[in-house]
């Protein structure tokens, strides 16, 4: 089977007036379909550098990365967006809603990028499937941050993406909150066939994925 | 439609800051809207009053009378249907029996008059029966007098028995030395004022049963014919122009232009404010939409990692900018029509043309598009190509160079528009590139006083010296704006400031408390047999005599360009087709510089005035040929000279030499300055010499005063818009920083800082922002100002220190005041609710 992403050889670097930081080393990493890897490390081990590099928000100073087959280097920005769009679902850390919209709008906004015509309907029906289905008229600032996160959730998962990448997802949220939005994150993951990779600091959370990965060095090692 | 859809989401979640930008549009078109919709409404007034304002379809006119046989071959093409009337009209003095006494344009009208329209008088008098007038109500109040008082014209006592509310024919000049007076034919005879050697105008006019232009066209150019002249002859300069017996002809649609062309003038300088008020509004809206931007930077890279790429997100910016725009501009035309609306209200023109039609409101809406999208491309080029992971780690970098580019190249756009607003290629861009420099020269300023400002360590003990300290603090912190703020209020400041150079220095030119040794009475047609008496009137005057010669300009030998088209060439018709005085003086006078070549000082030779030359297209060592009533004369340029008109010597175009003009009929004007009582010098004069007309500078300086007045108040209002755009910035740019300064707010009230010390901080901050910003404003504009009146308006530059002083505190107050309520969210916020939200 072939994987839904795979990087090879990646490399980051950052050049600071001192000296040259080399966050990545040659890393190689393949996600199979339906699978869920999780990724841990210390702080500034450069797991949200791995992650932006995987999405295509980065580019790598070696290497390459994969995704549905397609060789995320050759595409420009607009392709790359397009691809985002289409296949790759988002959930941050610290939830990143767009502040002047509604829930059930920030739930659009990625249904309505790749013109959906049933945008309001999909982004109901994944408001209602996070248990915010009464939320949808209220700001991100009317909402607690378990419930931003649940909106955040539906956001990600709203095109059906092929792959969901999460940064620290429980990382804002207490202890039973965070419980929630996992158990939410991974049944709808699974329900959906789709892949998952996520980073955090939590063992608890690390230990639900199918496969836990351990970045150092630049490189990812099994624990 | 996602974007548009996102645009509005986007925008809805800042109403202040899309209030400010709609605003900041608004007043900046609203400017320019008002402008054109009143040319427009007077456009539309002159054009259906063109017949109105020359008093018939055409006029014949000239110094003398039409002949019997002139008069005949005219008659002779006219269509059948028409009518006709004979018109006379001259400068005079009128006299009350208390012995004041004023100038007055006299206008003598047979009992078939008015042949357009209808004259309306205060009451039922009769003009043709006895000697009697009808007077416009501005002499009534000159002299103290009332209906049924009588006022002596030339050697006549007549008795005013009405007072005109409405006179076709009332408008041919936009500048008349005195309230019109209207009297019977036989009532101007009586008065002995039409006899040899009289300055009176003659006019013919004749209205058709078609009064279609082409009709009247087609007709002017038959009688042109008839009276044996070639109709074709005013156009090309060389080739000798009005006719013999110098009898102009003039059609209703051709006064209709030259009112066109005064109004079309004043509207020149009001869309130049206009600009300078969008640029300032454009400053308004580059810096919000910078703000808006850096604001939701965050939203914009979240899209762009769920999908949107970049061109949808500049294009998501574009259609942002262009919806508010759009509404600024909607009701910046509303409010450009209002203006113009209570104008037109205000001036008494007729009501019920519509003030803002859709021309009106499309430019409104086009150029609020247009002016916002320009102004956003530096802010748009500034941060186009961050990437959205280093937008949400805070470290995307901000292109300066793109940003200075893209402002780079608003520049030329800025001085095209002003170059079609004025219609000129060098003043429009020369004010705009003063006004550029100056906001430069004002921003380096800034940049380097207030960050030293702020650096200004008061000593810090209790909460009221911390909030004074931090509030100057604030004046140099990255972040809050305060240069670019500073930057366009000062240039409001410089707006204004030049403003009131112009005024105080056009006021100060015509006081007559401040004319010392200058003119103050100008008595003219004074007779060659006349001159010895008068000078032996007037010994202790300081009498200055000039002659004076009437001519016709017949053309420049052996140039034959035809005159440029547009308006510029419709000027130069008017200055060759003018009856010219031609005079002799062996020395520059006192108001005179010669700027090249020589004085004319052998027979043939004449100066010019340096402007009249280049509407004449003439320079030195060119041949005019001039028609001296039927005499030809050609005199060749030796020199050009400038003249300050304003002094009011007598002064004239055209000078030559003595010789050249002996034997022509001359006639005198002499210019006194009486140390005594004027209204005594002019009461003897106007007894001893009853043909003379007295002009009262004192009485012609008010009126031109009043002219130029009206102008700076028109100017003022649209300054005023500038200033009002300057506070939206101001405003603006403390919005795009309120984020920041209510975090400051916050730490600090957890830190122990009272409300009321936090409002003084804010109030000292702008306060001196305003200070600052007008200080420098003001300063700059005094260079600024002697530029545009010494350089454009060639004048003597007053400085009117009281009222800059006074411009000051009031720019400083206005500044703290929209700064603070601008920032008022700041003082109303919970800290604790903005720590937690932040």
């Amino acid at each position: 089977m072939n994987p839904v992403l795979s990087a090879q050889g990646l490399v980051r670097r950052f050049v600071t007036p001192e000296r040259t930081l080399t966050i990545l080393d040659g890393l190689d990493l393949a996600v199979q379909p339906g699978e869920v890897v999780a990724i841990v490390g210390r702080s500034g081990s450069g797991k949200s550098t791995l992650l932006g590099l995987l999405a295509g928000l980065d580019h790598p100073d070696g290497g390459k990365v994969t995704l549905d087959g397609q060789d995320l280097a050759t595409l420009g920005e607009a392709a790359l967006a397009e691809l985002r769009a289409r296949r790759l679902g988002f959930l941050f850390q610290n939830y990143r809603l767009l502040s002047a919209l509604t829930a059930e709008e920030n739930v659009r906004v990625p249904l309505e990028l790749v013109g959906r015509r049933d945008a309001r309907d999909r982004a109901r029906h994944w408001l209602a499937q996070v248990g915010l289905g009464d939320r949808g008229g209220h700001r991100p600032a009317q909402l607690s941050g378990g419930e931003q996160q649940r909106v955040a959730l539906a956001r990600a998962l709203a095109n059906d993406p092929a792959l969901v990448i999460a940064d620290e997802p429980t990382g804002n949220l207490d202890a039973a909150t965070g419980q929630t939005v996992a158990d939410l994150l991974f049944s709808s993951i699974r329900a959906n066939q789709a892949a998952g990779i996520y980073v955090t600091h939590d063992p608890l959370l690390a230990r639900r994925a199918d496969r836990v990965l351990h970045l150092e060095a630049g490189r990812l090692v099994a624990p | 439609m996602i974007l548009v859809r996102l645009a509005w989401w986007l925008t809805r979640g800042a109403p202040a800051a899309a209030g400010v930008l709609i605003l900041c549009l608004a007043v900046a078109v609203a400017g320019r809207v008002s402008v054109g919709s009143l040319g427009r409404v007077v456009e539309l007034v002159i054009a259906g009053e063109s017949r109105g304002i020359l008093g018939g379809d055409l006029e014949l006119s000239g110094a003398s009378a039409l002949t019997e046989v002139q008069q005949k071959a005219v008659l002779g093409v006219l269509p059948s249907g028409s009518h006709w009337a004979n018109q006379r009209t001259c400068t005079t003095m009128a006299t009350t029996v208390s012995g004041q006494t004023r100038a007055v344009e006299l206008r003598a009208v047979p009992p078939e008059w008015p042949l357009v329209g209808r004259l309306v008088l205060d009451s039922a008098a009769d003009l043709q029966v006895g000697p009697v007038c009808a007077v416009q109500p501005d002499l009534l109040r000159q002299l103290n007098c009332r209906v049924g008082d009588v006022l002596r014209l030339g050697r006549l006592d007549v008795r005013i028995a009405g007072v005109i509310v409405e006179e076709p024919g009332a408008f041919t000049t936009p500048f008349q030395l005195g309230p019109r007076v209207l009297v019977s034919a036989a009532t101007l005879d009586a008065t002995g004022l039409a006899g040899f050697g009289a300055r009176i105008r003659h006019a013919l006019l004749v209205t058709l049963a078609d009064s279609e232009p082409a009709a009247v066209a087609a007709l002017a150019k038959a009688v042109h014919r008839a009276l044996g002249q070639d109709p074709e002859a005013q156009a090309p300069p060389g080739s000798f122009g009005p006719p013999q017996q110098g009898i102009a002809v003039k059609t209703a649609a051709e006064a209709q232009g030259q009112m066109v062309r005064v109004v079309e003038r004043l509207g020149d300088w009001l869309r130049l404010a206009s600009l300078l008020a969008l640029i300032l509004g454009g400053l308004g809206i580059a810096t919000l939409v910078r703000g808006m931007l850096v604001r939701t930077a965050g939203d914009r890279a979240v899209l762009a990692i769920l999908g949107a790429g970049p061109r949808r997100l500049a294009m998501l910016t574009v259609i942002q900018v262009t919806g508010l725009a759009f509404v600024g501009g909607l009701l910046g035309s509303a409010l450009g029509g209002l203006i113009a609306g209570v104008i037109v209200r205000q001036s008494g023109l007729p009501p019920g043309i519509p003030v803002v039609d859709p021309v009106s409101l499309g430019l409104g809406v086009l150029l609020a598009v247009g002016a916002a999208l320009v102004f956003a491309a530096g802010p748009l080029l500034e941060t186009a190509g961050q990437r959205p992971l280093a937008i949400l780690r805070g470290d995307a970098p901000v292109s300066s160079r793109r940003g200075l580019l893209g402002s780079v190249a608003v520049i030329p756009l800025l001085l095209g528009l002003a170059a079609v607003e004025t219609r000129s290629l060098i003043t429009g861009p020369a004010v705009i590139a003063g006004a550029l420099v100056a906001g430069g020269l004002l921003a380096l300023l800034f940049r380097v006083v207030l960050p030293g400002i702020g650096r200004l360590a008061l000593f810090r003990r209790g909460p009221w010296t911390f909030a004074l300290g931090h509030g100057l603090g604030n004046l140099g912190r990255p972040g809050l704006r305060a240069v670019p703020a500073a930057t366009t209020l000062g240039l409001g400041a410089v707006l204004l400031g030049v403003l009131l150079v112009y005024r105080a220095s056009v006021s100060g030119e015509l006081a007559a408390e401040s004319r010392g040794t200058l003119p103050t009475l100008f008595a003219i047609d004074l007779q060659d047999d006349q001159v010895e008496d008068f000078r032996r009137a007037t010994p202790d005057d300081r009498g200055e005599l000039a002659p004076i010669v009437r001519a016709r300009f017949r053309g420049i030998v052996g140039r034959e360009a035809p005159v440029p088209a547009g308006s510029a060439g419709d000027e130069a018709k008017f200055f060759r087709a003018r009856e010219q005085n031609l005079s002799w003086r062996t020395s520059p006078g006192a108001d005179e510089t010669l700027l090249a070549g020589r004085w004319a000082t052998g027979e043939g030779e004449c100066t010019l005035e340096s402007g009249f030359a280049t509407r004449l297209g003439a320079g030195i060592g060119d041949k005019l040929r001039f028609d001296v009533q039927g005499v030809p004369l050609e005199l060749t340029v030796t020199g050009l000279r400038q003249v300050r008109w304003l002094g009011f010597r007598p002064n004239f175009f055209i000078l030559t030499d003595p010789q050249s003009l002996a034997g022509a009929p001359t006639t005198w004007i002499a210019a006194l300055a009486p140390t005594g009582d004027r209204l005594a010098v002019q009461l003897r004069l106007t007894k001893a010499f009853p043909n003379l007309t007295i002009l009262d500078l004192a009485t012609i300086a008010r009126r031109v005063q009043g002219l130029t007045d009206r102008l700076a108040w028109a100017v003022a209002g649209i300054a005023g818009l500038a200033l009002v755009a300057g506070l939206l910035v101001l405003g603006g740019m403390v919005l795009e920083s309120a984020r920041r300064r209510r975090e400051d707010a916050a730490i600090l009230a957890c830190l122990g800082l009272p409300r009321g010390p936090l409002a003084l901080s804010l109030a000292v901050e702008f306060s001196v922002l305003g200070l600052v910003a007008g200080m420098a404003g003001l300063v700059l504009a005094v260079p600024g100002g002697l530029l545009v009146v010494r350089l454009l308006l060639k004048l003597p530059v007053s400085i009117p220190w009281e009222g800059i002083l006074l411009t000051l505190p009031i720019l400083t107050g206005l500044t703290a005041l929209a700064g603070v309520l601008a920032a008022g969210q700041v003082l109303r916020a919970r800290p604790l609710e903005v720590l937690r939200s932040d």
